[in-house]
Parts: structure tokens; sequence; C-alpha cells
């Protein structure tokens, strides 16, 4: 049937399309002519060694940032999603917005309200929390709490209540229940949502670029910085670098937790 | 001993009464069946014996202990729930295994007595498998083999069933009555399905409005139904209404034997079995006979002439509705290999007083002619 | 023979094991702790700053003022930067559209086995960092990138054009990097339309297409709406792409309160325009969520 035919051609250009960035990344940085000049003149993998040492501490940076905030989210947060579906709170509703609120809102206006926030805890209590790792853990917690409990919360939607039932029958304690019965069947969706969050904040450059800076500057910032003022194919390379990690790192979750967590429609 | 008894429980769940003042004996190594519709309590009840509803009166025993205070996890009761249940990151044996590792028994114990569920339900082979790789029958004999594992005081079983294909069910239908009679546990059975608990149950207590209609053995409750309702929920019956003329002769079984005649064609007249001791002359009741008693022939004192309304086969049998007057009308079985009468023709039903069952009319719903 | 009683209901669900309200609630305190601390607060801080004056870099007057809000009102030039942002918005809503349909309806559809292949090539660019996308459009759009490089060498121009540094970029920046937001919203969408009402139309003889149009779009309207409101106001928001892929030379609302906080210092303004396009966001959020819900009732 014709319209099958074409309905599978302009699929495969959309998804060429999504992919082409990502692509054109990766075989940029084996580039070896003037930047960005297509087609390339030569092939080289020199742009790989080049790498300056900023952009690796921005990684480390990132990957500290990243874990700090997803750890804090996973502890928060998980025990408070269960609070919010078991516990039967007053104003759940309240609670529950509260909660899943910063999601809707632009991450622009968050960086904007931590600077500013920032600002008035200096002044107050002469803390510092610019160009700060622990700061910018701070201010990404904000988003990065909502995904695990939002993930935590669908997960217990899909959750069969009867096993903990049977576990209390067959003679455990709530307490034993929950730990041998109720955690390791949320598990996926707390990795899911820990996964998510980590990515979100990885990839975060609003935030980080109002808040971080100096010694704490984040690598999508640190490559914003370069690919406005200093341009050099070595960017090419780290980036294709991590963006690699990225794709086997989703690719590895999708296997183990099921592809169907990230899709949350 | 490990009896259950129910002494006068009930439940409410805010205005709406769940279960009405219950009162229920399961005696040691017996199968009881609550059997009813949806809405009837029975699994209300199940879960106040399991332990996760508390009653709002009355009192829960198991095994002689008052267990009403209880939690779930102190009654050493045994559950199989209808979506079984099975712990998914858990394998078969390990499920299995569960209740014994959280009662702290030596590894040694646990492993032979694991081993020795599996083979009870003939699962040895798939002890290393996990739920989501298992059948739905797979998956409710490893929740029956978890719950009989622990030696439980009674077992529960909460519309086991309900989720497989009629072969299936079928098939676990007797599986579970094997165990069960193996093991001469206490269990409580819960099902909608009136044909599994007839098959399955040694008494079964029918459910209505949370309270229990009727508790007997299920001939009994087939042949004998003492209202309306059970006579209509298990298995089909014909209903006449009869108005008492006087007694004709006495028979043996204790019942007495009357004359009556239709409400509605005062013509006709018949001879019944009542099982109380009294029926003033002119009362009204209700003749329950089922269909397969209901004979197409003549034979008796004086046939009732009814016309065949429409007939459907069924295989083994065949369904005969037939219409005497307005307001009575029968359905007759006859065996499938057997001549079967055409629609329209004129053919006499009688059936044998000991066959049918009187009852007290419950409603006076219409008025005589 | 008398019929069945008319029996309804279900049994009750049972009570969960008791357990009392103040335990759960201290498993929610951390949490609720944590979002005060440093996401309710900052707003909160964000929108009191909106309501004074600035006094020279980064500070603020002490008294409540509306003038920033009237100021903002009052001049064209805001309303220009409203105006454009939310043209350019629903620019990207409408092309995201009209590329997603298609892609959506087939990923719907498809019973082919590289389907999780296809779903992980539409989610995983959305998991690498909007910059990192945004340098890969360089090679392809720049001057001596491979468009111009295919366009030239075709002779179907005479000069390179300029598909980067101004707002085409960040257009097809903005409609690359929330392609897969809508993609997504759309899928769900027309996968609980049962194929049956397809298989149905075509039965009684229309076309595929007239099919897609007359029964498919129909039904998955309230989605549609919901997944457009998504996207525009994410693109109303952005300020990633728009600071890359416009060179410098494109000015939207979040790159104006970039300007305003980080450059200028003059918080109390960067505030106000935060604080609006907050309200905007979250008036359109709020349609979406209806919209969202009678979708799910197909």
């Amino acid at each position: 049937m014709t319209p099958r035919w074409i309905l599978s051609a302009l699929a495969g250009c959309i998804l060429l399309f999504l992919v082409a960035p990502v692509v054109s990344v990766a075989v940029s940085s084996f580039s070896g002519g003037p930047i960005f000049v297509f087609p390339p003149s030569s092939f080289t993998l020199a742009w790989y060694g080049q790498i300056p040492p900023e952009y690796f501490h921005a990684l480390t940076v990132s990957l500290e940032v990243g874990i700090g905030a997803t750890a804090t989210a996973v502890a928060v947060g998980v025990p408070a999603a269960l609070a919010l579906v078991r516990g039967y709170l007053p104003f759940s509703r309240a609670l529950n917005a509260l909660c899943l609120t910063p999601l809707m809102i632009p991450t622009l206006v968050i960086g904007v309200a931590a600077l500013q926030f920032a600002n008035v805890v200096y002044d107050a209590f002469k803390l510092s929390l610019l160009e700060s790792i622990f700061g910018l853990i701070l201010a990404h917690s904000a988003f990065t709490i909502p995904f695990v409990i939002r993930a935590v919360i669908a997960g217990q939607a899909r959750f069969d209540h009867d096993i903990e039932a049977a576990a209390l029958s067959l003679g455990a304690t709530p307490v034993r229940t929950f730990f041998t019965i109720t955690m390791p069947a949320l598990a996926p969706s707390i990795a899911s949502g820990a996964i998510l969050a980590f990515l979100v904040s990885f990839d975060d450059v609003p935030v980080a670029l109002f808040l971080g800076g100096g010694s704490a500057t984040t690598l999508p910032v640190q490559i914003f910085n370069g690919t406005q003022f200093d341009l050099s194919p070595a960017i090419l390379a780290l980036s294709a670098i991590v963006s690699g990690g990225v794709l086997v790192f989703i690719a590895i979750s999708g296997k183990i937790f099921g592809l169907d967590k990230f899709v949350d429609t | 001993m490990s009896e259950v008894i129910l002494r006068n429980v009930t439940k409410k769940f805010g205005e709406y009464v769940a279960v009405d003042r219950l009162s229920l004996t399961v005696r040691e190594g017996e199968l009881v069946t609550l059997l009813g519709a949806s809405g009837s309590g029975k699994s209300t009840c199940l879960r106040m014996v399991a332990g996760f509803l508390r009653p709002d009166a009355g009192h829960v025993f198991i095994g002689g202990t008052d267990a009403t205070r209880l939690p779930p996890y102190r009654r050493n009761t045994g559950m199989v729930f209808q979506q079984y249940a099975l712990f998914p990151h858990l394998t078969v044996a390990e499920n299995v295994a569960y209740g014994l590792k959280v009662r702290g028994l030596p590894k040694q114990e646990v492993k032979e007595r694991t081993l020795e569920a599996l083979n009870l339900v003939h699962l040895e082979t798939l002890s290393e498998r996990r739920p989501a790789q298992l059948s739905g029958g797979q998956k409710q004999r490893v929740a029956l083999a978890r719950a009989v594992v622990i030696r439980p005081s009674v077992l529960l079983l909460d519309e086991p069933l309900s989720a497989l294909d009629l072969k299936l069910r079928g098939e676990l239908q007797g599986e579970i009555r094997r165990v069960q009679q193996r093991l001469g546990t206490t269990t409580l059975f819960v099902t909608h399905d009136q044909g599994e608990a007839l098959s399955m149950s040694d008494r079964v207590a029918v459910m209505r409005d949370g309270r229990i209609l009727q508790l007997d053995t299920p001939v009994a409750l087939y042949q004998k139904p003492n209202c309306r309702y059970v006579a209509n929920f298990v298995g089909m019956t014909n209903f006449l209404d009869v108005v008492i003329r006087g007694r004709a002769s006495s028979t043996r079984s204790g019942a007495s034997r009357y004359r009556a005649t239709l409400l509605f064609d005062p013509a006709f007249e018949l001879d019944v079995d009542g099982v109380e001791d009294s029926y003033a002359e002119g009362e009204t009741c209700l003749l329950c006979v089922r269909p397969e008693n209901v004979r197409i022939a003549g034979g008796a004192l004086n046939p009732l002439l009814a016309v065949v309304n429409k007939v459907t086969f069924s295989g083994d049998r065949w369904y005969v509705d037939c219409v005497h007057s307005r307001d009575t009308s029968l359905v007759v079985i006859v065996p499938g290999s057997d001549r079967v009468p055409s629609t329209g023709e004129t053919v006499p039903v009688s059936w044998a007083p000991e066959h049918a069952v009187l009852l007290r009319a419950e409603t006076a719903s219409r008025a005589p002619r | 023979m008398s019929g069945d009683d008319d029996l309804t209901g279900t049994d009750p669900a049972p009570a969960s094991p008791a357990a009392s309200r103040g335990r759960w609630a201290y498993l929610l305190l951390p949490a609720l702790g944590v979002l005060t601390l440093v996401f309710l607060l900052p707003m909160i801080n964000l929108g009191a700053k909106s309501f004074h004056l600035s006094v020279g870099a980064g500070r603020e007057a002490a008294e409540y003022t509306l003038r920033n809000y009237v100021a903002f009102f009052s001049d064209s030039l805001y309303w220009e930067l409203l105006g454009w942002t939310s043209v350019l918005g629903a620019l990207v809503t409408l092309c995201t559209l009209a590329l997603a349909l298609p892609l959506s309806y087939f990923l719907a559809r498809t019973r082919s086995r590289w389907r999780s292949v296809f779903l992980l090539l539409v989610v995983a660019p959305m998991l690498i960092s909007v910059v990192i996308r945004n340098l890969g459009w360089l090679p392809i759009l720049g001057e001596h990138g491979l468009v111009n490089w295919l366009l030239l060498s075709a002779g179907a121009v005479r000069d390179p054009v300029h598909l980067i540094n101004n707002l085409l970029g960040v257009m097809i920046g903005l409609v690359h990097a929330l392609l897969p937001f809508m993609i997504l919203t759309l899928t769900a969408v027309i996968q609980r339309i049962a194929p049956e009402l397809e298989e149905a139309s075509v039965s009684l003889g229309a076309r595929p297409i007239a099919t897609f149009w007359r029964i498919v779009l129909p039904l998955a309207l309230p989605g549609i709406v919901a997944g457009c409101l998504l996207v525009f106001s994410l693109s109303i928001s952005a300020y990633t792409t728009p600071a890359l892929m416009g060179g410098g030379r494109v000015i939207v609302m979040a790159t104006y309160i970039q300007q305003q906080v980080s450059t200028l210092l003059d918080y109390a303004k960067g505030a106000t325009v935060s604080m609006i396009l907050l309200v905007w966001v979250s008036a359109l959020s709020i349609v979406a969520l209806r919209f969202g819900k009678s979708g799910a009732e197909t």
C-alpha cells in the first residue's frame, strides 16, 4: 500500500533529522581540515589528544554535582513518594503539587531565582553559595527531587499491593515486608527516576550558568562558553566522548529496566 | 486443633454493612466455601480471618485462640490471592521459601520443605524460574505451594481461579482439593462460581448482603435449598406459585405430603412434599423443581399441559422452554440423545413430588386472580 | 423461570494495615524541607524582588512598588519582546507538530521489532545536553557546512545561505530540541486510539489519508493540544538554544532575562520579567493539564 511506504520514508527522514546533530558531532570530531568545513578534507584523531584540561575538570564538576543532586533526590524523594501515596496525609493534593511543581518551572527561572537567593543568603549569613559545587548541588536538587518523587509515585501505581499482603500473611512483619518485598519491587522505578534526574542535572545549562563559574564550572557551561568565545575542534572531540558515554549509559539502563520507564507520558 | 470460628462478626465501611453478624465454624480439616455474588461480603469475611481487616464487632478464633486483634503476620494463615501475588524479584523456590525464612528455620529444613512443597504441586523442575516466566496455572500452583509449605492452621483462598480459563480452572480445582485433603488443612475458599463450590467443598455457605443464607453440604444445598435466592443462585430452578389445599398422605423421610393447586390455575392439582411441619390451608407457597427433574411424559396423577415455546440445544442436553399459562412457565432439561418436542407442540410435564421443594412465599408480589 | 437478582458492586478493597499518619509525615519532611529551601524560598524571593526597584548592581530599594510591572506593560519594547517570543514559540510549535505527526503515527502503529530502537533514537537526543546538540548543528548549517555544500554543489544558490546565528538557526535548533517531547506525547495519544477504529473506517470505504483526517486526528485532538501547549511553553522559556544558535542577535525573553541579571546586574528587572514569563508558562500548563485529562478518556 503506497501510503504505508511513504509513511515509513517520512518517519525515517524525521528520525534522521533527530540524530543529525549527534552524528555530526561525532563525524566532525575526526575532521582534519578547518573547523566546520564540509566535506572534511582529512581524517584525524588528533583532536582527541588536544582536549584542554579545563574541560576534564568541568567533567568532574558535572559528575560531582550530578551524583550529589541525585543522591539527595533519592535520599529524600523515595520516602516522600511513599508517604504521599500511602500516608493518606491531609492536604495530600497540595503536597503532591508542591513536590512536583518544580518540573513545570522553566529552568531559566529556577536559575535566576537560585542566583538571587544565593545573594540573599550571602547577605544574611555570609555564606557563599556562588561558584561552589555545594551550591550547585542544592540548586539542582530543586528538580532532581521531583523527578525521583514522580517516578516512585508512578511505580507505586503499577504496584500489585497483594504481594505485601502475601508477605504479611506468610509471617513477615510490616518492616520486614517493606525491606524485603516493597523496596525491591520499587527498585526499577527508583532507578529510572534517579537516572533521569542525573542526566537532567548533567545536561543543565541555565542554573549552572547563573550559579556556577570559576572552579565550579560544569561541562555544559564550559562547552557553552567555548562555543561562543573560543571554538576549537577539541570541543567536538570531548562532546563526542560525552555523547557516546551517555548513549551507552542509556542503552544499558534501558536493557536492565525496560525502555518504557523513560517514555513516561 | 485448627478450627476456624467466626462469631457474630460484623464489618462496616462507613454506613455500608459488608458483613452482618455472621457466624460460621469451619471444622478441622474441612474445606468450606463462601459462595456469593459481588458485594455479598465473602471476600470481606476472608480478609477478616486473614487479619487484613478488623471486625467492628464479634470475634475470630483460629485454632482455639482469639485472633480478632492479631495482625496477619501472627496468625499462621496461608493465603492464596486471585492475582497470585508472587514476589516478582524472587525465583519460584525463593517465593515458596519466603515464609519459612521469615520463621527463621535452619537452611537445610527450608530447602527440604521447599522441595517437598514444589513436589506436591508438580513444579520441581521450575524452581529457578521467575514469576514472569510462568503461565497462569503455574503461577497459581506456586502460590499454593508457598501458602501450604508453612503448614498453616488455616488455608485461605480468595477466588484463586477466576483469572484462569475454563479448562485450567477445572484442573486446578482438582489440584487444590487434592493438596488440601492430603495435608488435612482447614480451608476457607471464596468464589462466585457455584460449580466450583459444589465440586470442591465439604460444605458451602451461600452468602448475600453480608449474611449466610444457607450452610450445607453441596448435595443438600442443591437438593433442598432453603429460600428462593439459594434455589436460584445454585443451579437452575423452576418456580411455581402454589396454594395449599390440605394434606395428601404421609410419606417416609419425615416430610408430609400436601395437596396443592397452582395459584394461577386452581384447576390444576399436584402433590408436594413440605419440609416444615405445618402449612396452613390456603397458604401461598413457592414450589421449586429443577429442570432436570421435570419429565415430558404423562404418568403422574394429572400432568401439567404446556406449550413448547423454545428449544435450545447444548450438546449433552436440550433446554425446552414451555408455557402453561401467562404466569406459569417451565424449563425442562431433556438428555441430548432423546427425542425432543418441537416448538408449538403441547406436551405433558410432570415430576415426582419428592423432587420438588416447597418454600414459604417470601414476598406477596402478585395478587391472585 | 425467574431471572437473576440484580447484583452490583464489588467487594470493598481491604484497608491497609493501620499506620499512624504521624509516622508517614516524618518521611515527607526531609523532602519538604529541602524543597522549601532550594525551591520555594528562592521563588518567593524572586517574586518579592520584582516588587522593588533596582538601585545599583544587585541591590534594590526597600519600598514595595508596582513600577516594574507598570514599566513592562507600558513600554512597547517589552510588548514586542513578549510578542516576538510568543510568535517564535508558535512557529516552532507548528513545525514540531507537522514533523511529529507522521513519526508518531508510525511509532504508534508499527509492529516492527525495531520499534524500541526507534524509540531510543527519539529519546536519546533529549538526554544529551542541548549545548552538544547545538554544537552539532554548526557543521551542518554553517557557511561551509553540509547544507550549503549541497546547495552550492547543486547550483541551487550562488552564495551560502545563512542558516545559523540568526532567527532561522534558533528555529531549527528549537524544533529539533523539542521534537522528542511532541513525539512522545503524540505517540502515547495515538496508541490509545484503538486500531480497530481505523480498520472500520477503511472497511467502510475511506482511504488511509481520509481515515487519518476524519478519525485519528479528531480523536487525538485533546492530546495534540496538550502536546502543543507543552512545546509552546518550553520554547518561550528556552535559553540555551536561542543563545547559541542566535549568535547573540536573537533576543527572546530568556536571553533578555539573562542579560539583565548576569550582565547588567539589574536583579529587579530580571525578576520582573521572570515572573511574567512564569505566569505565562503556568497558565499554559494549567490549560494543558485540562486537555491532557480529556485526552485520556478516549
